[in-house]
């Protein structure tokens, strides 16, 4: 069964990729305090990891301010 | 069907002769000892329902005559609500409509005679878990247990107000003469109609009230809705189909208006976060996905994807 995209069905390509990938850090993030459960990371790892995230976290918030700065006939919606 | 005199059903209920104080005053057709409530209305109303406004729309005023005249019904006599929007063709087709459903329809009314149908709806409203903690300052440890502190706090207060609410379901249930469970849409934990009896309407109230401290108490990330009510009464006591009911609602007197928690909003970041965690189960799972996919623009395929993925969570075994 093949399913067919348009890819030039929707605006907002920005934002949507965004919110993708701020999913994809969520359950990044989410695995990660799995794994500090398990305790199977080296405290250096779980150093790295949370410094990773937080650097995630700041990119994630200039991306979004950038796009918000966008005027809205370029934005989503 | 002619045109001209349709008329508007709103409910079956004892054939008494007696006045409801609602305009238009609607009539009884009575056959045996069941009436039904008609009032005559024009065709002519129905051709506007064009418009799904929720407030002023014509869909919406013909909703609320509707459960005026099943309300002031009920002060007097028990009713058992039709279907919102029922039109007959005239007396001849309300005395058939009687006819047909005379048994049950009496059994019903026998049955919901001396009891109010309570409904009863929690609403669970989570704060955002991805509101994060000020990363300025922290090591990359600090943050991480600060997350998982905050995720499992999050997940107990769920825990306790899931736990809260069946117990408030189950407790009752034991109160209610019938119950009948209603549709949960996301965040709602509680959604279900009680048939009780009047004398012991009192306990139940009691029982909501008290269940309401507990919810209350489950947390301050359980604010108090600001408006609108939870305990809602159905003005009448019908029972199951085929008597549709109408689901009016209405306040119930005497119950503090800010009784049971919380407010939900099924969009925004809770949406996200429900894929989130949707995700991280089949991450933690892990997941098979095959597919052909054939990317198209302007209608031109451009690229496909013959996909073999293996969506697994790394646990990682130690050494």
């Amino acid at each position: 069964m093949t399913e067919r995209i348009a890819a030039d069905a929707g605006r907002g390509l920005g934002h949507l990729v965004v919110t993708v990938l701020d999913i994809l850090k969520e359950v990044l993030e989410r695995q990660a305090l799995r794994r500090l459960d398990a305790g199977t990371l080296t405290p250096d790892q779980v150093e790295a990891l949370g410094q990773a995230l937080i650097a995630l976290e700041l990119r994630f918030a200039e991306i979004r301010a950038a796009l918000d700065d966008i005027p809205a006939t370029k934005g989503p919606r | 069907m002619t045109t001209g005199n349709w008329l508007c059903a709103y409910a079956i209920t004892r054939n008494r002769p007696s006045t409801w104080d609602v305009e238009p005053a609607p009539r009884l057709i009575g056959y045996r000892d069941l009436g039904v409530v008609v009032s005559e209305v024009a065709p002519a109303r129905f051709d506007r329902i064009d418009t799904l406004d929720p407030v002023d729309g014509t869909l919406a005023e013909l909703a609320r005559e509707h459960d005026a005249v099943v309300r002031a019904v009920f002060r007097s006599e028990p009713v058992l609500p039709l279907r919102f929007g029922t039109v007959l063709d005239g007396e001849d087709a309300a005395r058939r409509l009687l006819v047909a459903g005379y048994d049950q329809a009496r059994d019903c009314l026998d049955e919901v005679a001396g009891h109010r149908e309570w409904g009863i709806r929690i609403r669970h409203a989570e704060p955002a878990a991805t509101t994060r903690p000020d990363a300025a300052g922290l090591t990359g440890t600090q943050y991480l247990v600060r997350r998982r502190e905050r995720l499992k706090a999050i997940q107990r207060a769920r825990e306790d107000v899931i736990g809260a609410a069946n117990r408030l379901e189950e407790a009752l249930r034991r109160q209610a003469a019938d119950t009948v469970g209603r549709a949960r849409p996301h965040g709602v934990l509680v959604n279900t109609a009680y048939l009780v009896e009047t004398s012991r309407e009192a306990e139940f109230h009691a029982e909501v009230e008290w269940f309401a401290r507990e919810l209350r108490a489950a947390g301050p990330r359980w604010r108090p809705r600001a408006r609108g009510r939870r305990i809602r009464s159905r003005t009448s006591s019908s029972a199951r189909p085929p008597m549709p009911d109408t689901q009016a609602v209405t306040g119930v007197p005497g119950l503090s208006d800010d009784l049971l928690a919380e407010v939900f909003t099924p969009t925004g970041t809770n949406a996200a976060e429900a894929v989130v965690d949707l995700l991280d189960r089949v991450v933690h799972r892990g997941a098979v996905v095959t597919g052909d996919v054939v990317i198209s623009l302007a209608g031109i395929d451009l690229v496909r994807l013959d996909l073999r993925l293996l969506l697994l969570g790394i646990e990682g075994t130690p050494g």
